[in-house]
């Protein structure tokens, strides 16, 4: 075989060995230094989020339409799940009380 | 016979090259040439992943595992799916989403931008740029090699054809080029190993003929443990599952697709094309070395070529020319985003950003192109007389990249808390630990579950 039987546990090792070493890497490094700055806070949760892009983000040139359609999008699906809950709660209030 | 393999073989080359003066007539500005203008859909990304992922490996050594290990391969197929699926899944839709709102349209770029280091952009282009051109190299050779075998061609004819071909198409039209034709090598790639897997199943006499024949030359081939029951465990049976997630969340070839991507929600899609896709081919592609092992017997030299030698031993020629496109297709898929990601690493990571900054787009198009040119040049020249055999340098490179990408994406997108010491400590680190213990041959655990004799 092109690679000896030898030499394929030792990478396999290796690697499972380096995996390990490069999450430590980061979580301690990452711990040691100081935190990123609000900018960076502030990408990340547009990122991670389904919400609406705030206006900077919006104007901004980096910006497809495809991601500002998806933001609307997500901004309109929130709007209507809010609508939705605040009718199921005005619903339940007039519903009257079992008393037996 | 030779005709009737040739015509299939030669057809889907011009294909290729349609494809390629197709793609250019779309390429309007630099990012196009790039990144394919982010315009990218689901199939197209998901097939283009999947053929990326899939090398010249899926023909050479994922039979050869099956003609030694039998069932217990399946744990490597297993995390084929996953991994992929996963990729697209946990990965795609939020670096899709960063790297636009960063502005950035490769992964060193987006790696600068997100942890604010022009250090670190430069420290993983240069990883990328020579990790990448090792693996370009296995890709001509396995070419040469594939080509030599089939054809009975010179070796370095063999590997000038494959050359050739990816890089007409990649110079005429870039990123949105690779990512077409890696769409049509997918259908090529899955129709031929399916066309393969069941004509040998079914020469075999079917799945409990297949079974019984294996068990007679050794019981543990019909186990998931493996013949000597190197498997056994849930940790040895979940490692290659583990590697194999890790390696599709961190080759910059692979990931590079979700930049792509048209919308973040293309994801989702994607992963569900890649999840359904992956698990039926890499079945097929893995377990057809276990039919090799009865169609062929024991003892084959090199197991490796088992999946070769089946196309002659169970296919009409017309249906092994449709499997050299196959095989050819792997080596191509790959080879085009091994070159896509060389190319945009140096134009545009280190000529746009460090040396030429300023360049008009026009101009950078054309640098890009010249780039082309000439790593396929170097690398070719490099492939004649190649420092170690290709399997060795694909698992190699596989691992250091898993490592050097791998953490840093998938951090960068999940952890607020992520920071640029944190990213080049895990590159460095890792990196150096991984050489040094795989350059010593040194065993920390003694950890072995998938010897092959």
């Amino acid at each position: 075989m092109a690679y000896s039987c030898r030499n394929r546990v030792v990478w396999y090792e290796s690697l499972h060995n380096g995996l390990i070493v490069a999450i430590l890497a980061f979580i301690i490094g990452s711990l040691l230094t100081q935190k990123p700055g609000p900018e960076m806070e502030e990408l990340f949760d547009i990122g991670t989020s389904y919400g609406p892009l705030p206006e900077s983000f919006v104007k901004s040139s980096n910006v497809s339409e495809e991601l500002k359609a998806e933001a609307l999008r997500a901004e309109k699906l929130m709007t209507k799940n809010n609508v939705l809950k605040q009718s199921l709660n005005i619903n339940a209030l007039n519903e009257p009380i079992p008393t037996n | 016979m030779k005709l009737n393999v040739i015509i299939p073989f030669v057809s889907y080359l011009l294909i290729m090259l349609g494809i390629g003066m197709y793609a250019m007539r779309r390429i309007k500005t630099y990012d196009d040439f790039i990144i394919g203008g982010r315009s990218i859909g689901a199939w197209v990304s998901s097939f283009a992943l999947i053929t990326s992922y899939a090398s010249g490996y899926t023909y050479t050594a994922a039979p050869g595992m099956s003609y030694t290990g039998g069932w217990s391969t399946m744990w490597w197929s297993t995390g084929d799916a996953p991994g992929n699926a996963l990729s697209f899944g946990l990965l795609g839709r939020r670096l899709r989403k960063f790297s636009e709102l960063l502005g950035a349209i490769t992964l060193p770029e987006y790696y600068e931008k997100r942890f604010k280091s022009p250090g670190l952009r430069l420290l993983t282009s240069i990883i990328i740029i020579t990790t990448v051109s090792l693996h370009l190299v296995a890709q001509w050779q396995a070419s040469g090699i594939l080509l030599s075998v089939t054809f009975g061609t010179d070796y370095l004819v063999g590997m000038l054809i494959g050359g050739a071909v990816v890089l007409a198409y990649t110079i005429m039209g870039g990123y949105l080029a690779t990512v077409y034709t890696d769409f049509m090598q997918g259908v090529v790639m899955f129709i031929g190993t399916h066309i393969l897997f069941w004509s040998a199943i079914s020469k075999v006499g079917g799945f409990n003929a297949l079974n019984d024949q294996l068990a007679l030359i050794n019981p543990g081939l019909v186990t998931p443990w493996g013949p000597d029951g190197s498997y056994f465990g849930l940790i040895a049976a979940a490692s290659p599952i583990i590697l194999i997630i890790m390696g599709s969340f961190g080759m910059p070839h692979v990931t590079v697709r979700h930049l792509s991507l048209k919308n973040p929600d293309t994801a989702r899609k994607a992963m569900l094309i890649t999840a359904i896709f992956v698990a039926l081919f890499s079945f097929a592609y893995y377990m057809v070395g276990a039919a090799g092992l009865i169609l062929l017997g024991p003892g084959l030299e090199n197991p490796e070529t088992s999946g070769v030698l089946l196309w002659f031993e169970v296919l009409p020629p017309v249906g092994a020319g449709i499997l050299v496109s196959a095989a050819v297709a792997a080596i191509m898929s790959t080879a085009d985003g091994f070159l896509m990601l060389i190319v945009s690493t140096i134009a545009h990571d280190i000529l746009n950003r460090f040396l030429l900054p300023n360049t008009p787009q026009e101009k950078r198009i054309r640098i890009a192109r010249i780039i082309t040119a000439i790593i396929v040049i170097l690398s070719l020249v490099a492939a004649i007389n190649p420092p170690a055999g290709v399997f060795t340098i694909v698992m190699t490179v596989f691992g250091g990249m898993a490592l050097a990408f791998g953490i840093p994406n998938i951090f960068s997108v999940y952890w607020k808390r992520s920071t640029k010491t944190g990213a080049i400590a895990c590159v460095v680190l890792s990196l150096t630990v991984y050489v040094w213990l795989t350059a010593a041959g040194i065993e920390l655990f003694g950890m072995s579950p998938f010897i092959m004799d």
